[in-house]
């Protein structure tokens, strides 16, 4: 018997570019077998080349696996109708901001998507205001694109996704490339999206962003080499460097200093939380 | 950033700014072909007048126009000396030991600048009351009907978007590269014209690699947010044909028919 039905599932897959002229063991992905609940808040991270941002792109079907296959609700990616269906409900936020901006106003981009949807104008509008509204944008609805901020821009990104009222959202690196304050913008609207019941599904190689999800995947080497969830990484940050990936530093501390007999107990989110435990820790002692 | 841009838009409201881009595009376009019927006096003073009726109804300053008038300056000028020179018809109006000028060349040489003048004016009033999306949007609508012979009007007036959505993005990063280029030595202000243009090599190289990856990430992310093509597409942008628009085709109308009674 089934429990709730999964959301997203990938079973099997194996993905490579040119899977002719390659040896099935230096495929992209290889052997992937997962399932993703709806609401859920997943970082998937990995070293550069791993194979994450291919894992990104099978999830909406912009690449389509060699072998098994990408289930979203009841739709699978390797059908053309499913494809459809599929993109209507996988949103995708990309790493570059000025690479993902079609239209020449903040408002004609985000209707970009519906346009190609076939939404009837009069839905268009208040889906549009909606949109910018959830991602601060009200008030730039003539800015052209070039006019905004890194931050800015990718929030528009966000907005023009949103329109389209997806189920789930992929950030492929959405942060990556952007200067501190638009990261945290961004990283702000994952949390809030989340909050309101969105499934969010975060690309990143940044440890410190895994932290903030409910659940940490691990790729590399192609593979799939770890899923846990985040609180229980905690104690086992180890296994992230073992793949090569930086632990944050108050997680790095936290294990270090259990090796040294000293436990602190709750998960510790950044270093000023670190340092209020260990004062807590010290005054008890 | 370049504000001087070839017949760039100028955003204020006047009654031309208002009205719909394609019966602008339709009548601005059939001036010029009319511009080629005119052949006397009257008829062009009347076009003149048209033209700059067009000017002052665009609420838009004249200097800008003038400034328009710069780009075609020299092939006035040259076109002028060519009809001075080469024309041999006609009476005699001034004779020097080097060159005669003859009637006929004085009147070919007014006839054409006034059609560069002419031609200039009308484009110009086109470019700058009409924003480049609603330009694509009418030449879109009114290059619909060619669909039936399988012209892309839809991925037309797509294309022109995108470039005109990058053409700000691409500037800065040539203004990103030359930086670059010039921090690592390389000199693009001295030398003769062909060593400068040259100089340009090592900007436009990286500048077209970059062009590709960005057209590359744009076809992915355009692909990602649902779109295949014009088939059901629906639009935000409406174009509606109002009174004013009809008013200015029945005005065309009236010049018309004005101008091919006048002419010889």
């Amino acid at each position: 018997m089934k429990h709730i039905k999964s959301l997203i599932e990938l079973s099997g897959v194996w993905f490579d570019y040119h899977p002719d002229r390659q040896m099935k063991e230096q495929w992209a992905l290889q052997d992937i077998n997962l399932t993703i609940q709806s609401g859920e808040y997943v970082v998937v991270m990995g070293p550069n080349g791993s194979g994450k941002s291919t894992f990104a792109r099978l999830l909406n079907g912009l690449l389509i696996p060699t072998e098994g296959e990408v289930r979203v609700g009841d739709f699978s990616t390797s059908n053309g109708l499913g494809r459809f269906h599929i993109r209507r409900k996988v949103g995708m936020v990309f790493q570059n901001p000025d690479n993902q901006i079609v239209a020449t106003t903040v408002r004609d981009d985000v209707a970009f998507g519906l346009e190609n949807l076939g939404i009837p104008r009069e839905e268009m509008i208040p889906r549009i205001e909606r949109a910018l509204e959830v991602v601060g944008l009200v008030g730039f609805e003539n800015r052209e694109p070039a006019h905004l901020s890194g931050g800015q821009k990718q929030r528009l990104a966000i907005a023009g996704v949103l329109a389209m009222n997806p189920e789930i959202i992929v950030f492929d690196e959405s942060t990556s490339m952007l200067d501190p304050q638009g990261r945290e913008e961004v990283r702000e609207l994952m949390k809030e999206l989340h909050q309101q019941g969105q499934t969010v599904i975060h690309i990143t190689h940044s440890a410190q962003e895994a932290f903030l999800a409910e659940r940490v995947i691990v790729i590399a080497h192609h593979r799939l080499q770890l899923d846990y969830p985040s609180r229980d990484l905690y104690n086992q940050s180890n296994l992230l460097e073992q793949w090569g990936l930086e632990v944050p530093l108050p997680i790095r501390v936290r294990a270090l200093l259990k090796n040294q007999g000293v436990e602190l107990n709750e998960p510790i989110g950044n270093s000023d939380e670190m340092v209020a435990q260990i004062w807590r820790y010290l005054s008890k002692t | 950033m370049n504000s001087v841009m070839i017949g760039q838009y100028i955003p204020i409201d006047s009654w031309l700014h208002r009205l719909d881009p394609r019966s602008k595009c339709i009548f601005v376009f059939c001036m010029l072909i009319l511009i080629f019927f005119a052949n006397n006096v009257e008829t062009y003073t009347l076009l003149l007048l048209v033209g700059l009726m067009g000017v002052a109804l665009s609420r838009i300053s004249v200097l800008l126009f003038l400034r328009s008038m710069k780009l075609i300056i020299w092939m006035i000028l040259f076109t002028t000396l060519f009809h001075l020179i080469f024309t041999q018809s006609g009476s005699i109006v001034l004779q020097t030991p080097i060159l005669t000028i003859y009637e006929e060349g004085v009147r070919q040489a007014a006839i054409i600048s006034v059609r560069f003048i002419l031609l200039m004016i009308f484009a110009s009033l086109l470019m700058f009351t009409t924003s480049p999306i609603d330009l694509t949007d009418g030449l879109e609508s009114l290059l619909s009907p060619l669909r039936r012979w399988r012209f892309p009007a839809h991925e037309f007036a797509m294309m022109m978007s995108i470039a005109l959505r990058f053409i700000p993005t691409l500037w800065a990063e040539t203004d990103k590269i030359i930086k670059a280029q010039k921090a690592r030595g390389a000199d693009f202000e001295s030398g003769n014209v062909y060593r400068r243009v040259k100089a340009y090599i090592p900007v436009l190289i990286p500048l077209m690699i970059s062009s590709f990856r960005r057209a590359e990430d744009l076809a992915t992310a355009m692909e990602a947010r649902g779109y295949a093509g014009g088939v059901g597409r629906t639009k935000l942008r409406v174009l509606s044909i109002r009174r004013a628009d009809i008013l200015l085709l029945v005005c065309f109308a009236i010049v018309a028919t004005a101008l091919f009674w006048m002419r010889k």
